[in-house]
């Protein structure tokens, strides 16, 4: 695989569109390129929160936080004691 | 939208991140704040039912405030793990209810709506968010529609290629054709935005 052509499956690879065999073969290929082929997923990484910031944001609801923020000071509150 | 842009006072996601990892409730609380809109629109869009959405929400950020040590700065921006992580999710819930059949349905119908114009518009968005939201739409808007649908059952149904080709009996090499320039098209049009997200 060229390098171009590693760059062009970046993207697909980031947005895990690969079949298996393609994905372990662009596997093989970021391994022998090393740190560009880093930074090409690196960037290809961007599509994958473009996605989510072209759609229009939908504000959970009102009690949606509070019931989350319960939990995490539930699951603080365990771990403190595990700890003590 | 990475607000850190919009005010530097303002902590950036990876310090709120880094935050959590610390176990501060606060961070989380501001990561909520920040983006809690994005990511229950993003599993909306993929499981299509808003009781299922604030399931995964919460999960979402419970699976953050829990896995908070998996990621680190070189993983890249937290806002693309967050993203990453919603959609995983978003598509095992919805591997596990829906039929196929359902989701052809909803397709059939949706694959004719640009990305921006889907959802509930029950929120006014800080005017920073409404732009950035406008430019990704319209990259996204700009393409084929063939090309527009392929990436979404990439995305949005997590379909490999060869799915997408057996899902819309379009042969497989076409398929790849149409990800591959649908995609590089919107990450050209990334390259304007560099550093906002």
């Amino acid at each position: 695989m060229s390098f171009e052509e590693f760059e062009h499956q970046a993207r697909l690879y980031v947005l895990e569109a690969m079949d298996d065999d393609e994905r372990a073969s662009f596997e093989a290929a970021r391994r022998q390129f090393g740190q560009p082929a880093e930074s090409v997923i690196e960037e290809c990484k961007r599509l994958n929160a473009a996605f989510a910031l072209a759609l229009r944001p939908q504000p959970p609801k009102q009690e949606a936080k509070a019931k989350l923020m319960a939990l995490i000071q539930k699951s603080l509150a365990e771990k403190r004691a595990t700890k003590a | 939208m990475s607000h850190e842009t919009v005010n530097a006072s303002r902590p950036s996601d990876e310090e709120l991140m880094e935050g959590v990892r610390r176990q501060d409730p606060e961070a989380l609380s501001q990561l909520y704040d920040r983006y809690s809109g994005v990511l229950k629109a993003l599993a909306m869009r993929i499981v299509h039912n808003e009781a299922e959405s604030e399931d995964l929400l919460q999960e979402i950020y419970m699976d953050i405030w829990n896995h908070s040590q998996n990621y680190t700065q070189e993983k890249g921006k937290a806002l693309g793990w967050m993203v990453t992580l919603t959609r995983r999710r978003s598509i095992d819930r919805l591997r596990k209810r829906l039929s196929y059949a359902r989701v052809e349905e909803r397709l059939q119908h949706e694959t004719e709506q640009p990305p921006g114009g889907r959802g509930h518009h029950s929120v006014d968005d800080d005017l920073e968010a409404s732009d950035m939201r406008a430019v990704l739409t319209k990259i996204m808007g700009r393409l084929p529609p063939a090309q527009r649908e392929a990436i979404e059952l990439a995305y949005f149904q997590g379909m490999s290629q060869r799915e997408i080709a057996a899902h819309t009996g379009i042969p497989l090499g076409t398929i790849k054709t149409r990800l591959e320039l649908g995609l590089k098209k919107i990450s050209d049009g990334l390259k304007g935005l560099k550093n906002e997200f």
